[in-house]
């Protein structure tokens, strides 16, 4: 019994003459070089359609960008291209389909392999961007940068002190408002009730705390809460603002309720079934194997969540801007502290960097930046390993 | 006790939903009245004028949107086919860790990096620029969505690929791709709806225009950056300019995140 072969002629053809017969170089040649990316049309369709947006990109960017070098040299750049993809594409054309297959899957592959390095490549030139730019504030301050007390751009006095203080206190003011919200639902969604319409309602609710625009929390913080603050200052005896430490961190508590509160209930989830229903066996009620079973479990867990609720914190820009009354000076009393205005490092950042006039205050700004990012990226890269720790056990 | 606890916890989990409806009620009073057809086919009027609307945010919005998610996609998508078909080698961990990175990094240092990137050398503020950064800020969203949604794969449709003899390039594209799709678009979505409402990397980038501009090298108005701008001006015709915008980015997120919620459930794809 002999095996069938299947009998395919059009494969037989292409694996011996390529997919689109064969094709003459220096006819390829002289097509591109009277017709440039036109005539590559006739060694390669895909390089010919290529090249002509990138033609077309050329002149785009000439006339958006009113320059005729980008014309010339685009022009020339395209011409060029589409004479080496022709000879190259004719060529390849008179090898096997299989080859060409192959070396498709090679280019491929870089590809993938270049994409990944452009994400190192982004971090790296983050980082670098951000230190040489903050070097002439580094130089001419040096550490000392971090708790100086005074924030005076006129006089050319640069300290980050009073932004560490309003960075720090309005994140983890909003951090300790926002946790018992977190963990209820957390432990709501987790334990208690996770499934049915009631607690996809929440879920839901959750998800488009989530999604609404920082801007649109402080445009409404700014228009409906900062009256409501100012009306009680006014009762308590403290200076009306309105505007402040209390209000941003009113309005970042809500804002970061979303990031604690989904990673609480992975981690809830995740408490093994027979650790509970060893407490449920020894007659334990409820509310005893959460406190003694689930919370110890997951108490790294919900550190994590609170470490990344408290990296979007450091970070966020708008809502805290519009609300937090953008002063660079420090209270001293207690109360003037958390209900007075004050100033973020990322609000500083978003206020004066285009009105920085020059060098020294400018990269003080950035350097501020960098304190930003490096802070950030070391919490966010804590919870992270937390996280996955507590997933890979 | 446990009576009392359960209560307490239902208690603090569901007054969530208090900001929440605040805000949407209120975003949506103020909103509502001042969205009409010359809202929305007119750019700003200057103040004490009756009229105007936000077509230079709206046509701005999309144009950014739309160069970023250009740039954004591909490149998101081929590193988070990478991360997925090589996980053990020394570059995926690191490339892994760098999106974890870059996915934590304060919007407003976005806006300061492409500022110095390209802004500077360029002399002006360009939609390019303010893309970019919206760009980098979509990449992490989409390489995770794509790298999760293909890791759960079976392995057993890429190897009969792969044993019929499919080159592997047409393997991803062909197979692999196209079963996670759904994966795929959820997160591009999502990205999206992300980046819509962000205003700090446009600040120092896009910068913002009163006119109608479709020139991508110059300055080009936005709709978070509008909401910013009119919204801690003094003026009161401005507030409710604001007020419209809102409305209309807080639809346009919305619409994304249901459009995002309607693919995952109806191809049960985890996020």
């Amino acid at each position: 019994m002999s095996i069938p072969i299947p009998q395919n002629r059009q494969l037989m053809q292409r694996m011996q003459a390529g997919s689109g017969g064969k094709k003459s170089v220096v006819l390829a040649v002289i097509l591109t070089l009277i017709f440039g990316p036109l005539g590559l049309f006739y060694a390669s369709l895909f390089g010919g359609i290529l090249m002509a947006i990138f033609g077309i990109l050329v002149y785009f960017f000439s006339v958006q960008f009113n320059s005729l070098a980008i014309l010339k040299y685009g022009g020339v750049l395209v011409y060029v291209l589409s004479v080496i993809w022709g000879v190259i594409a004719a060529n390849n054309a008179n090898q096997g389909y299989y080859f060409q297959q192959f070396k498709w899957e090679g280019v491929f592959k870089r590809w993938l392999r270049v994409l990944s390095v452009v994400m190192l490549l982004l971090v790296i030139g983050i980082f670098i961007t951000l230190v040489i730019d903050s070097i002439p504030s580094i130089k001419a301050l040096g550490i000392s940068f971090l708790w100086g007390k005074v924030w005076d751009p006129v006089a050319n006095i640069y300290g980050a002190y009073p932004f560490l203080v309003g960075t720090l206190l309005t994140s983890f003011m909003a951090l300790i408002i926002s946790l018992p919200f977190s963990y209820a639902i957390a432990i709501y969604l987790g334990e208690y009730n996770p499934k049915g319409w009631l607690s996809s309602l929440l879920k839901d609710t959750i998800d488009l705390i989530a999604a609404v625009p920082s801007v649109i929390y402080g445009f409404w913080g700014l228009s409906v809460l900062v009256p409501i603050i100012r009306t009680l200052e006014l009762k308590w005896h403290i200076a009306p603002y309105g505007v402040g430490i209390m209000t941003s961190s009113l309005i970042l508590a809500v804002m970061v309720i979303p990031y604690g509160a989904s990673l609480g209930i992975t981690m809830i989830r995740m408490t093994p079934s027979p650790l509970k229903e060893g407490a449920y066996a020894l007659g334990a009620t409820r509310f005893e194997v959460i406190r003694k079973v689930i919370m110890p479990y997951t108490r790294s867990g919900l550190f994590a969540g609170l470490l990344l609720s408290l990296g979007r914190a450091l970070g966020e820009t708008m809502a805290v801007t519009m609300v937090i009354g953008n002063t660079s000076a420090v209270a001293h009393a207690f109360k003037d502290l958390i209900f007075g205005p004050s100033n973020t490092m990322a609000s500083v950042i978003a206020n004066e960097l285009l009105e920085a006039d020059h060098t020294e205050y400018l990269s003080a700004l950035i350097e501020l930046g960098l304190v930003l990012f490096c802070v950030t990226v070391v919490i966010n890269m804590i919870g992270k390993r937390i996280v996955s720790r507590f997933t890979n056990d | 006790m446990s009576l009392v606890f359960k209560g307490v916890i239902i208690l603090f989990a569901f007054a969530i939903a208090i900001p929440l409806a605040l805000i949407l009620f209120y975003i949506i009073k103020q909103g509502v009245t001042q969205v009409n057809w010359t809202f929305l086919s007119h750019v700003p009027a200057p103040v004490g004028e009756k009229g105007g609307g936000i077509l230079n945010a709206l046509l701005g919005s999309f144009l950014l949107v739309l160069m970023s998610a250009i740039v954004a996609i591909p490149v998101g998508m081929m590193a988070g086919i990478y991360l997925s078909e090589n996980p053990k080698t020394k570059l995926a961990y690191y490339a892994g860790l760098c999106v974890d990175i870059l996915q934590g990094v304060p919007s407003i240092v976005m806006g300061i990096v492409v500022y110095f990137w390209i802004v500077k050398p360029m002399g002006t503020f360009s939609a390019i620029s303010g893309s970019i950064a919206l760009a980098i800020m979509m990449l992490p969203i989409i390489v995770r969505s794509t790298e999760q949604t293909l890791k759960m794969l079976p392995a057993s449709l890429k190897e009969a690929a792969l044993s019929l003899g499919v080159p592997y390039h047409k393997v991803i594209l062909k197979v692999i791709v196209p079963c996670g799709f759904a994966g795929i678009l959820s997160g591009i979505t999502l990205s999206i709806a992300r980046v819509i409402g962000e205003t700090a990397p446009l600040l120092f980038t896009a910068f913002g225009n009163p006119f109608v501009s479709g020139r991508i090298a110059g300055p080009m108005e936005s709709l978070p950056h509008i909401i910013f701008t009119y919204a801690t001006s003094p003026y009161d015709d401005w507030h409710n300019l604001a007020w419209g915008a809102s409305f209309i980015l807080l639809v346009f997120v919305l619409v994304l995140n249901i459009v995002t919620k309607v693919i995952t459930r109806k191809w049960k794809v985890q996020l």
